[in-house]
């Protein structure tokens, strides 16, 4: 993010470690009754979340990227300000069928502080719970990582998982996403930037 | 009462037997019998040993509950531990009964039994008695037999409202429901029914004008008031029938299902329990709602009767089971059966290494010329008066193909043969990040566990899959060396290797066995046990545990003790297979087999002692 709010996000979804699997999994139309996307499917999906960022203010430099190869996906574009991106949270939560109503990020130039706001939404473990014991140990290995980068150095941060880089510029998170469905961890964050 | 009806349900699991028999009291239209032969399961298994089993002493734990009984002895009941208990469904279109019948060795001792853990009798002569009008079931014995009677009222005979009403019975339906108009539509009676569903459904619209919101609780509780006084006429009509069945049982003569050919010529004596459905039909249209029925009763049309013999002795734990089927498609399915495994691919067998494996053998130009056949008979009544498209369809289908062409292309057999797991290194992509958090793709190495895969079937006229991969060379999808054709994609998930040698097709995970295929140098030997499942099944499904012993990985366990611990009772197992000769006359009929590991005396012992060493664990 810079300086004036506005910045570049990049999402990746790395399923390379479980390539072999996934792999498998893509050469039959449905397991254990779920039904197996093709990779038609998933593109399809792609594209619409690329059309709909299109549709938004303040979006820009929308890049997309499915390898079927090694099975890494991401999705990457700008922002003109933080705020934009709630919006965009908002209706994904929406479409979900999760009521969710605080911002995830704000950021105030005022007192240079930028707030990643995380609420936990119980519909995860509820809908993890109703996956069978073999389908959840899916789960097991996966990560989360999230990496903010500044261009002024960060003063402080109040989340005890996140680690500030040598050079004071960015900020990464990891934890398990098992953690994540059973709240056993909050990716919240308040950084306080130099001024 | 219940304790009684708990203890006699209890020895319906593992006992009974041979010198009385109360099959003369099982009738002739039962749909239904199950039998239990305690005889031959105490044979092997004598009765102190099972009272000082895990399943013995919690089985004799919960039926003496008791402080002041004596010694906890199955023989304590007065049950006859050497003749058959038996099980029988009976029904009419409006009542079903479930009847449980126990042989009885001495009575006093039931008597003393029922006393002491509080269940009141009633004795009329010879006959112990135990009902109340609020139950379903009624409990009674005398010195020969104790049976225990259910009835449950079938809700689908009183869904008719003119059947209903001759019983004084209302279907009540909750403010609004109004499914009774499309049953009376697809059954279509006469005017009276219609008008009288007109008239519910103008009341239903007077009230939905007066009737306030803040009513809507009074109406649950109408509701639920009519309901239960509906439940209370159809007790005590379930109770007045019960009661005339009881008499029955008692005073009626009847033919023994017995005397039923269908019965005891299926019905082995020699087996520890047989199940015996009178047809499968119809117990499937019995349970089925009747609006629906009427589409779906030819899917089980072809099936008759049904039964399976459960048997246990000192080599294995045996089911077999055997289906009748109607004579059209008995004429079917004998065409499409008439097909035996490629005796070539025994060659290919290695019985000492290999882990599981399943065959087949059906005819393919029969198989394509009687399935449009058995669909039709199966599924056209569902079509709702489009038989004749139908039936037309599956003719023009049979025209477009050649089946003989087919049939010479794919014979119809196949053997899939899961030989070993091997475990291979995959790389994947992983990040590392910098000083300054920017991420670097990393290639990161695992191991995985891969099943090693051979599968062999035959055809006559292989020029087809010479052309087919060609077109995959082509396209750059497959890579020939040495005859062997290799996938070249989807690697992640297996090698795979593809080869034509002496009219069969062969497809496996392993490179060396295809390439000693390939060159004559394969080594397999089959045993004889083997060998004669393939020849003599049309289907045949293999899994020899021990074989599996040393083959899995540390790594998919985790540690070694758990893994040590799973080969040991890998390789304590007994080889477990189902196999199916097909059809004879027109009985179809399978066997599934578990085998009795060496060590073991018996079949029962070995169940028993499973069932021991996991209760210690």
């Amino acid at each position: 993010m810079k300086n004036d709010g506005s910045g570049d996000i990049l999402i990746t979804i790395n399923l390379s470690q479980s390539k072999t699997k996934v792999a498998s999994l893509m050469l039959l139309d449905s397991i254990n009754g779920y039904k197996v996307p093709s990779k038609k499917d998933i593109q399809a999906k792609m594209n619409e979340a690329v059309s709909y960022l299109k549709s938004k203010d303040g979006i820009s430099n929308i890049k997309q990227s499915i390898d079927f190869n090694t099975y890494i996906a991401t999705l990457s574009f700008s922002f003109k300000n933080v705020s934009n991106l709630n919006n965009i949270s908002n209706h994904i939560l929406k479409n979900q069928n999760i009521k969710s109503s605080a911002a995830s990020y704000t950021y105030s130039k005022a007192t240079n502080t930028f707030v990643r706001n995380y609420q936990y939404v119980g519909k995860a473990k509820s809908e993890y719970n109703k996956l069978k014991e073999q389908d959840r140990a899916i789960f097991k290995t996966a990560t989360y990582t999230s990496i903010y980068r500044f261009e002024q150095s960060i003063n402080k941060q109040n989340n005890p998982l996140a680690t500030i880089s040598k050079t004071k510029k960015a900020i990464l998170l990891k934890c398990s996403i098992l953690d994540l469905i059973n709240n056993k961890v909050n990716i919240s964050n308040q950084i306080q930037l130099s001024k | 009462m219940k304790k009684l009806i708990k203890l006699s349900l209890l020895f319906l699991l593992p006992f009974a037997v041979n010198a009385q028999e109360l099959i003369s009291k099982v009738p002739q239209n039962a749909t239904v019998v199950a039998k239990i032969n305690a005889n031959n399961f105490f044979r092997y298994l004598p009765v102190d040993e099972f009272n000082k089993s895990f399943i013995g002493k919690s089985f004799l734990a919960a039926a003496f509950t008791d402080s002041t009984a004596t010694v906890k002895d199955v023989q304590n009941f007065g049950i006859n531990l050497s003749a058959s208990a038996y099980y029988y469904y009976q029904q009419t279109d409006s009542i079903g009964y479930n009847v449980f019948l126990l042989p009885i060795k001495d009575v006093a001792k039931l008597d003393q039994f029922s006393t002491t853990h509080g269940n009141k009798f009633t004795q009329d002569g010879d006959l112990r008695k135990m009902d109340n009008k609020d139950s379903s079931t009624v409990v009674m014995w005398n010195k020969d037999v104790l049976y225990v009677i259910n009835a449950s009222l079938k809700d689908e005979f009183f869904k008719d409202s003119l059947i209903a009403k001759r019983y004084g019975i209302e279907n009540v339906r909750f403010f609004g429901q109004d499914d009774d108009a499309d049953i009376i539509d697809s059954v279509s009676v006469d005017t009276t029914t219609l008008s009288t569903t007109t008239e519910v459904e103008e009341v239903v619209e007077e009230e939905i004008d007066e009737v306030a919101v803040a009513k809507s609780d009074e109406m649950y509780d109408d509701y639920y008031k009519k309901l239960a006084e509906q439940t209370t006429i159809k007790n005590a009509l379930k109770y007045t029938w019960l009661i005339k069945k009881v008499d029955e049982l008692n005073n009626g003569k009847f033919e023994s299902i017995s005397t039923v050919n269908a019965y005891s010529s299926r019905i082995d004596n020699n087996a520890l329990a047989s199940v015996w459905l009178a047809n499968i039909g119809d117990l499937y249209s019995n349970f089925t709602p009747r609006d629906l029925k009427f589409n779906t009763l030819g899917i089980f049309g072809a099936y008759k009767s049904l039964n399976a013999n459960l048997y246990a002795d000192n080599e294995s734990i045996r089911i077999n089971t055997q289906v009748e089927i109607r004579e059209a498609e008995a004429k079917s399915f004998a065409k499409m059966y008439k097909h035996k495994l490629n005796r070539k691919f025994f060659k290919y067998v290695n019985s000492e290494k290999t882990i599981g494996m399943v065959s087949y053998a059906l005819n393919t130009e029969a198989y394509l010329k009687e399935i449009p056949k058995l669909m039709m008979s199966a599924y056209g009544t569902i079509l709702g008066g489009k038989e004749d498209e139908a039936a037309l369809g599956a003719e023009f289908f049979s025209l477009l193909l050649d089946e003989k062409a087919i049939a010479k292309v794919v014979k119809g057999d196949a053997l899939f043969l899961v030989n070993d797991l091997s475990s291979r290194e995959v790389s994947y992509t992983g990040y590392e990040y910098d000083e300054d958090y920017k991420s670097i793709e990393v290639q990161k190495k695992k191991t995985e566990t891969l099943p090693n895969f051979l599968m062999m079937f035959s055809s006559d006229d292989t020029s087809f899959f010479d052309r087919l991969l060609k077109i995959g060379m082509n396209r750059n999808l497959l890579s020939l060396d040495n005859n062997l054709y290799k996938i070249e994609v989807q690697k992640d998930i297996f090698d795979v290797y593809f080869l034509i040698k002496d009219k069969m097709v062969f497809c496996g995970t392993s490179l060396t066995d295809l390439q000693q295929i390939s060159n004559n140098s394969y080594k397999a030997n089959i045993s004889k046990k083997q060998k004669n499942l393939l020849a003599k099944n049309n289907f045949t499904a293999y899994f020899s545990a021990k074989n599996l012993v040393g083959k899995i990985p540390k790594e998919e366990i985790g540690n070694i003790e758990t893994l040590l611990t799973l080969n040991k009772t890998l390789g304590g197992m007994g080889d477990i297979y189902i196999k199916s000769n097909g059809i004879k006359g027109n009985i179809v009929s399978g066997e599934m087999v578990s085998e009795v590991p060496a060590g073991h005396q018996n079949a029962i012992k070995y169940l028993f002692s499973l069932i021991e060493n996991a209760q210690q664990k």
